[in-house]
């Protein structure tokens, strides 16, 4: 019964582990239970998250970014916006002295303009000047009125046609060499414009982009000049034709564009942040560095309008990003993208490395488990058939061996082949046990230094009966000296008493039987000579094979399983050992065995 | 508990066969003999009595030869009683374990006779 159970446990489990699952259930199981899924599954998570990271910190950089931009433009607009109003608070000045007074002499406005220190403070101006509105009529006298206060070539620009009306330049400050008193601000369409928009609006006003007037060849003359309108005070201004009537002229300021602009971009932003500025499709200015900056790579360029008296002024801003935000922000991008990609690798990899460790550690557990369950119903298989003819033997051998008194010869005899059987079928028993063994690869030897002088010659003790049975001599050529070896005594023992018995059994009776040991530095080598019948040529193949007996004159009247020299090759190879036949069909056979001496 | 007779066996052997033909045995060659057929009554019969040596199998019902080895204890309680493990069973695993557990020696039944088995026995009592 213990047997049956062990078996169907056995078969049991090697058959769930081989066969167990249907192919396509199989199948599907190994796709989701494959080493490769969870890695696969991980790796995919991370590039996700990792692309999460990666499009939120670009955004979050973008996003300091158009911050940094807002804050660099807000100021540069306020700058401009400052310094232009800094200029209009000295022309809004001037307005007040002309109203506050009868009269300003070209002397007042050079003490004017010479309070507010203009070459050093407002370089941005070229001049601040006055234009007064004379009528035709009214030409000759103010011409007059000019030469009496020094300006001797006091005339009209330009001179012809003849006009209305004119607003010539009167007095101007700081008066360089080559100003132009006389010129008619309204003669000149653009300066008109702005001259008119003054008068009707009763605000400062800029002109569009303008060429200034100078003797002197200078390079770059582009500019514009701001109007702020002087009206009779004793006159109402609330309407438009109030205020044509009640004009009397206009303070006015001249800038040089590359001179007012030359500081809005600061010295130490001049790396990362350039700008052109211009009006309508007129360029009024660019920076020194904006035209190298545009062309470098990466640069962010933003266009902003900016209202300035009357005018709308476009800005280009041509931003550097090193100059926006740090490196280490510009860097997190890729640094996240960078981080993710070595773990979308990394970890996956550590958990298929972890995931091989323990399915080849479940494989090899199931493997023991196999093997255990092996060893266990051999081992029981073996001790169910032992155990009833350990009973046969200890009766039989009460009797034989005269426990319960005497028996007559004729009963003794019988009883010896009766137990010499029993002995038999108790070999074989063993013989199919170590077969079973050897052939599930679970034979492990037990070494143990071992005397084979000692070994050998309790074999022939043993054997010594059955020698006499059958009239053989033996003969032996030992080493007087112990042979120690490092083997299972046991399982070579087995060996040894095979070979011998063999030779007993298929000798003709009053044979010869030989045991000669040679040894070595590194070998053993034994020999069992017999003078039997010998084996057939083309036999040997057969002959270390199991359950093969070979035919002969004396195979039907010795018994044996055909298992005897299978076990003796494989135990003797087990050892690191080798076994050679040499036979002569009808002289004799020779088993000559090698073991090593140093078999770890 | 009684002092120890020096030839009392205690056979432990669930086979009745088997158990019976050691008796047999081992009364004819003079010793004086216990038997238990499981490792469960071979510690109630070692309650009452110490052996001098005990003839024990491996598998049996209940309490196994292991099991017994383990209970009885024999390094610790009894230092001076042999156990000669005698069974069919050679798993090397068990043959191991009983050694390590204080067993004198393992023998496979099948190989003894009963002369064997007497000279077996009378070695291992003769060794004090």
């Amino acid at each position: 019964m213990v047997l049956i159970r062990h078996m169907t446990r056995m078969r049991h489990i090697t058959k769930r582990w081989r066969h167990g699952m249907r192919p396509m259930v199989r199948r599907a199981w190994g796709m989701y239970h494959s080493l490769h899924f969870p890695p696969a599954v991980i790796c995919a998570a991370i590039l996700a998250l990792t692309a999460l990271g990666w499009i939120s910190t670009r955004h979050g950089l973008q996003h300091d970014i158009n911050v940094a931009e807002d804050t660099r433009i807000t100021a540069t607009e306020h700058l401009v916006e400052s310094q232009l109003n800094s200029y209009e608070e000295i022309l809004s000045g001037g307005v007040g002295l002309f109203q506050g007074s009868d009269e300003v002499t070209r002397s007042d406005w050079q003490h004017y303009i010479a309070a507010f220190n203009v070459t050093q403070d407002y370089p941005g101006a070229q001049a601040f000047g006055y234009a007064r509105v004379t009528t035709s009529d009214e030409l000759p006298d103010l011409t007059a009125y000019m030469q009496a206060q020094g300006v001797a070539d006091f005339a009209i620009q330009p001179s012809s046609p003849a006009r209305d009306v004119y607003a010539p330049v009167v007095y101007t400050q700081p008066e360089r060499p080559g100003v132009m008193f006389g010129f008619d601000m309204l003669s000149e369409p653009t300066r008109r414009m702005a001259v008119l928009e003054a008068r009707d609006t009763n605000r400062a006003i800029i002109t569009q982009p303008i060429t200034l007037m100078a003797k002197t060849s200078q390079k770059n003359l582009t500019g514009f000049n701001m109007y702020v309108p002087y009206y009779d005070i004793a006159q109402p201004i609330q309407t438009t034709a109030q205020r044509q009537a009640a004009i009397k002229g206009y303070v006015f300021a001249s800038f040089r564009a590359n001179i007012f602009f030359k500081n809005i971009v600061a010295s130490d932003q001049a790396k990362t942040m350039g700008l052109s500025i211009r009006a309508g499709a007129t360029p009024l200015y660019a920076s020194g560095n904006y035209a190298s900056l545009i062309k470098q790579h990466g640069i962010l360029q933003v266009t902003r309008p900016l209202q300035v008296y009357g005018q709308t002024w476009t800005i280009t801003y041509a931003f550097n990003r090193h100059g926006l935000v740090s490196q280490p922000q510009l860097n997190r991008p890729a640094g996240v993208l960078f981080a993710g990609i070595f773990m979308a690798i990394m970890v996956p990899l550590i958990v298929w490395l972890l995931l091989r460790a323990r399915s080849s550690e479940l494989l090899m557990q199931k493997e023991r488990d196999i093997e255990l369950a092996k060893d266990e119903l051999l081992s029981l298989a073996s001790h169910q058939l032992r155990t009833p003819a350990t009973g046969v033997k200890q009766y039989l051998g009460m009797v034989l061996q005269g426990f319960l008194g005497p028996v007559v010869p004729e009963q003794h005899l019988i009883l010896e082949k009766a137990y010499a059987s029993n002995d038999r079928q108790l070999h074989v028993i063993n013989e199919i046990l170590h077969l079973a063994k050897i052939d599930a690869g679970r034979i492990v030897l037990a070494r143990q230094n071992t005397n084979l002088r000692d070994l050998l010659h309790d074999i022939m003790h043993e054997q010594q009966s059955d020698l006499k049975n059958a009239g053989h001599k033996l003969t032996t050529h030992i080493p007087k000296q112990p042979i120690m070896l490092n083997v299972d005594a046991h399982m070579l023992r087995m060996a040894f008493e095979n070979l011998l018995s063999n030779a007993i059994k298929y000798t003709h009776r009053g044979g010869k039987i030989t045991i000669t040991v040679r040894q070595t530095a590194t070998e053993v080598h034994i020999s069992i000579q017999d003078t039997g019948v010998g084996i057939a040529q083309e036999d040997f193949p057969k002959l270390f094979k199991q359950f093969s007996r070979l035919p002969n004159e004396m195979s039907q009247q010795v018994g044996g399983t055909g298992v005897g020299l299978y076990l003796a090759k494989h135990l003797i190879e087990l050892h690191g050992g080798s076994i050679r036949v040499t036979s002569s069909l009808g002289h004799g056979t020779t088993f000559s065995v090698t073991l090593p001496k140093n078999a770890a | 508990m009684k002092a120890a007779n020096k030839q009392s066996i205690l056979i432990v052997e669930d086979e009745r066969a088997l158990n019976e033909a050691y008796q047999m045995i081992l009364r004819s060659a003079g010793f004086t003999v216990e038997v238990a057929f499981d490792g469960q009554e071979a510690l109630e019969k070692c309650a009452e009595l110490e052996p001098a040596l005990i003839l024990l199998d491996l598998r049996m019902p209940r309490v196994d030869g292991i099991q017994f080895l383990k209970s009885y204890d024999l390094k610790k309680n009894h230092p001076k009683v042999k156990v000669i493990v005698f069974s069919n069973y050679d798993m090397q695993k068990e043959i191991d374990e009983a050694y390590s557990l204080g067993a004198e020696r393992y023998i496979l039944k099948a190989w003894a006779s009963p002369k064997e088995l007497v000279q077996v026995v009378k070695n291992a009592l003769e060794d004090k």
